[in-house]
């Protein structure tokens, strides 16, 4: 089992959110720093042959997922595996079923019929264990009024086990870019603030497979570039990704392999590459 | 359309030029690439800029409105005549209610009595101020909608002229309101009735002079004078409401009669006519100068919470507030949390605790609650009243729950379940509750129905337990399900539980408090509470009727696959031999 107690990263020069005076925010990450190198696509060749893959853990499996409303079937027999280190990007047409499958996946809505397993359990939102598996970024996050951003990382961070979370609050509050807004509170962020939060959120905890409902929603072009290499540096060290998507580059940076939905082939696993599914 | 509005329109139009003839049609359709108007552009510059006149506006605006109007007030009266019929018929008691106690009152002449209706005024003088000043410092007093915003307020013309009328209208209501809720509870006190109009029009006159000193504040886009004001009422309502207990509890004695009390009436009349004439012209003359935000803010606030109202989702009302509240705060100074897992949480909850104490303060002061209702006698009753006070000063200590329980995303993000989240986010209210029982428990051993016995001290602890769970219930009941199958009721379509959801809490401190009102052992208080408790925590009473059957169906589903897989192994059978 991974550790749950962080280690550091050396950062140079590094600054405390916490306490009062003034704050010395100047560290920017390079990740971050520009955008013209912004939309690096990960080449086929960096990409684990379908024989490496098949050796890694299994993180999600989904059995014929079927989820109805009424008469009306939103998703019809879906099935997905997903294992360590890879990630999947839904895509299709508004009201294909994107959201209704992610929120399937994380207990959210309960499917009509289908099977739902997390490393080998029964998904179940109310399960300890699957909310420490899994972290989720989909709309219904909401956030204590009267905690400040870095508040929330640290308490989200100790809530998971870690014995002394401030340098990983403090590199993750640099890259989301909310430095500047780490002491204020969650009611006077812009929309694109309270997404990065949310990004932070789940960077902030450790966790084997990572849902999101379109990650990129109200991010600017620098943001999406660094989501983009951020979710690859995070699936290099074994994290499974799902997520629904319309951002071509983000899906692109990432690797990620597509399922479309809404077309016929949707009960099985499309394995297109960006190019011809965006 | 009448006559009159016709009129209007035809007044409320500028003078413009004849529109430009249309170009003719042209024969051949233009294809999607080369998309170009046939004729020139159109420029404003080509057209007549009239002077804009704010009447000619705002007659439009009501003419717009009366002609969009579908149903009539008449159609509004015979629709809701049941609901009307019920409201006559409880006013009707009210006021019979209050000429009896009217009459009792005037009738004590203890010294007590006399001194509490001396002080009776003073505090509903001090209610109508204080609730005035925070009523508009949440709102502004002055308020735009996002449309009127965006439409109106960008107009060519002088804001104050617009909002002229909409600032008498809330000068207005708070004089009437203030005046009116005056005169009712002092009705009660067994004042003379000049007396009663004296103080009740001086409470109105001193509320709208608020309402026109706030409006001169927001026009200047300043908060201080008015957080001052309403520090200085807060503290004189509370210190009347706590010299009010202490002398109708013997424990204090003020040299207070009723002349004195009525001569004071006159005082505070011209003090409120006064502040009133002065507030309101100061409002009047700077009320140009206010900021289109302050104006919509209020507005898009007063919206929520009519939406809110409407499902009579009162836990929602509060949410609205109190995110107003801390958007106003705007920014903290950040503190480290202690700890890792349920214990940080904890700890988080005691710092978030210290940055706002204000809630401790009226925990703190809720603690004379019983003893007042001890002295005066009021004996097996006072669990499940002060219990019910307690519900609603430890509501705001739940915040945190509330927040967890409204939306299942941020619970998503903690490693653990929803008993053991809930369990972490209630403890520190829990130890709160437990010293206030401490603190209350001597007034019960003493002065209570039992004293000095076990089953006073005991009182204490059922007592707070009410309460604690009263607002863990309050804070985590789900709204009313309005995409269920509606009921049928005299006031129209209903979801089931809109009106038990009203009364949530409350019930609880009922089921809690029952016992000990009918004279039963207190421990059967306590277990009711402990089992109330842990189905709260445990979040099963918060699954609305769609999950439970989605449970229902899952839990069958399971079972019938279980029975299939075993239907294909070799059953046993046992035969039951007979002898």
């Amino acid at each position: 089992m991974t550790s749950l107690i962080h280690q550091p990263h050396a950062a140079a020069s590094r600054t405390r959110q916490f306490g009062p005076g003034p704050r010395r925010w100047s560290r920017t990450d390079p990740a971050t720093d520009g955008c013209e190198d912004a939309f690096e696509v990960r080449p086929a060749g960096d990409r684990d042959t379908m024989e490496d893959m098949a050796k890694r853990e299994k993180v999600l499996q989904v059995s014929d997922l079927t989820k109805k409303y009424g008469d009306h079937v939103v998703v019809d027999g879906f099935n997905l595996t997903v294992r360590a280190g890879e990630a999947i990007a839904l895509t299709g047409r508004n009201g294909s079923g994107k959201s209704t499958v992610l929120r399937c996946l994380i207990g959210a809505d309960r499917p009509t019929s289908g099977r739902v397993e997390v490393l080998g359990r029964k998904a179940s939102e109310t399960d300890p264990q699957f909310r420490t598996d899994v972290a989720t970024i989909v709309d219904d996050l909401d956030f204590f009024p009267d905690l400040s951003v870095v508040e929330h990382l640290d308490l989200l961070a100790r809530a998971h086990g870690m014995v002394d979370p401030d340098d990983l609050v403090d590199e993750i509050l640099a890259e989301v870019q909310l430095v500047p807004q780490s002491g204020q509170l969650p009611g006077t962020l812009s929309s694109g603030q309270r997404r990065r939060l949310a990004l932070a959120t789940a960077l902030v905890r450790p966790k084997k497979l990572l849902i999101m409902d379109e990650p990129e929603q109200r991010l600017d072009v620098e943001g999406v570039s660094w989501l983009g290499k951020r979710l690859a540096h995070e699936m290099t060290k074994g994290l499974a990704i799902v997520m629904a998507s319309h951002e071509p580059r983000l899906v692109k940076a990432m690797g990620a392999r597509i399922v479309r939905l809404g077309d016929e082939s949707e009960t099985n696993e499309s394995l297109v590459e960006p190019e011809q599914a965006l | 359309m009448s006559a009159n509005s016709k009129r209007r329109r035809r007044q409320s139009k500028p003078n413009r030029p004849q529109n430009p003839p249309l170009p003719e049609p042209v024969e051949e359709e233009l294809s999607s690439s080369e998309w170009e108007p046939a004729g020139d552009f159109a420029d404003v510059e080509d057209y007549e800029v009239a002077q804009t006149d704010e009447r000619q506006l705002r007659l439009l605006m009501r003419d717009w409105r009366r002609g969009r109007a579908t149903r009539s007030l008449w159609d509004m009266v015979t629709d809701s005549y049941v609901a009307l019929f019920s409201v006559v018929m409880i006013l009707a008691m009210v006021v019979s209610g209050i000429m009896s106690i009217q009459q009792s009152s005037a009738g004590c002449g203890t010294e007590a009595c006399t001194t509490s209706r001396g002080l009776l005024p003073w505090l509903m003088t001090a209610a109508v101020a204080t609730t005035t000043v925070s009523l508009c410092r949440i709102f502004g007093p002055v308020t735009a909608s996002a449309a009127e915003g965006f439409w109106l307020l960008d107009a060519p013309i002088r804001r104050s002229r617009v909002l002229n009328r909409r600032l008498w209208t809330v000068v207005a209501l708070a004089f009437t309101g203030g005046a009116a809720v005056s005169a009712l509870v002092l009705l009660l006190s067994g004042l003379a009735w000049y007396a009663v109009v004296l103080w009740a029009l001086g409470a109105g006159g001193l509320a709208a002079g608020i309402v026109g000193l706030c409006a001169q504040e927001q026009a200047a886009d300043r908060m201080v004078f008015v957080r001052v004001v309403q520090s200085f009422w807060i503290i004189v309502a509370t210190a009347t409401l706590l010299a009010m207990i202490a002398v109708s509890a013997g424990w204090l004695n003020l040299p207070l009669d009723l002349a004195h009390t009525e001569f004071a009436g006159w005082i505070v009349l011209g003090i409120g006519i006064t502040g009133a004439v002065g507030g309101a012209l100061a409002g009047r003359i700077h009320l140009g100068g206010v900021g289109r935000a302050r104006l919509v803010s209020g507005g898009d606030l007063l919206s929520g919470l009519q939406g809110a109202a409407f499902a009579l989702d009162f836990a929602l009302m509060r949410d609205i507030l109190v995110e107003r509240r801390w958007m106003e705060h705007g920014n903290v100074t950040p503190e480290r949390g202690r700890a890792v897992g349920t214990a940080a949480i904890v700890s988080r909850e005691i710092r978030k605790l210290r940055r706002s104490p204000g809630r401790l303060v009226t925990l703190g002061l809720s603690i004379i609650v019983p003893y007042a209702l001890l002295s005066i006698g009021l004996g097996n009753l006072t669990p499940a009243l002060a219990g019910l006070v307690l519900v609603f000063v430890m509501i705001p200590l739940f915040d945190s729950m509330r927040v967890v329980n409204r939306t299942k995303g941020l619970a998503r993000c903690f490693p653990m379940s929803a008993s053991e989240l809930n369990t972490a986010l209630t403890t520190l209210p829990g130890a709160l509750a437990i010293g206030w029982a401490l603190l209350v428990t001597p007034g019960f051993v003493l002065l209570g129905s039992h004293p000095m016995g076990p089953i006073g001290a005991a009182q204490g602890f059922v007592t707070a337990m009410a309460g604690y769970v009263g607002a863990i219930r309050w804070v985590s009941a789900r709204p009313a399900d309005y995409s269920m199958p509606m009921v049928a009721t005299g006031m129209g379509a209903m979801p089931p539980g809109l009106m038990f959801n009203m009364f949530r809490g409350i019930d609880m401190v009922a089921i809690i408090t029952l016992p000990l009102i009918i004279g039963w052992s207190p421990l059967i208080s306590v277990a009711i509470a402990v089992i109330a408790y842990l189905v709260l925590r445990s979040g099963q009473l918060n699954l609305n009727a769609e999950e439970l059957m989605e449970r229902n169906l899952e839990a069958r589903q399971e079972l019938a696959a279980l029975r299939s897989q075993s239907s294909g192994k070799q059953k046993i059978t046992y035969t039951r031999t007979r002898r």
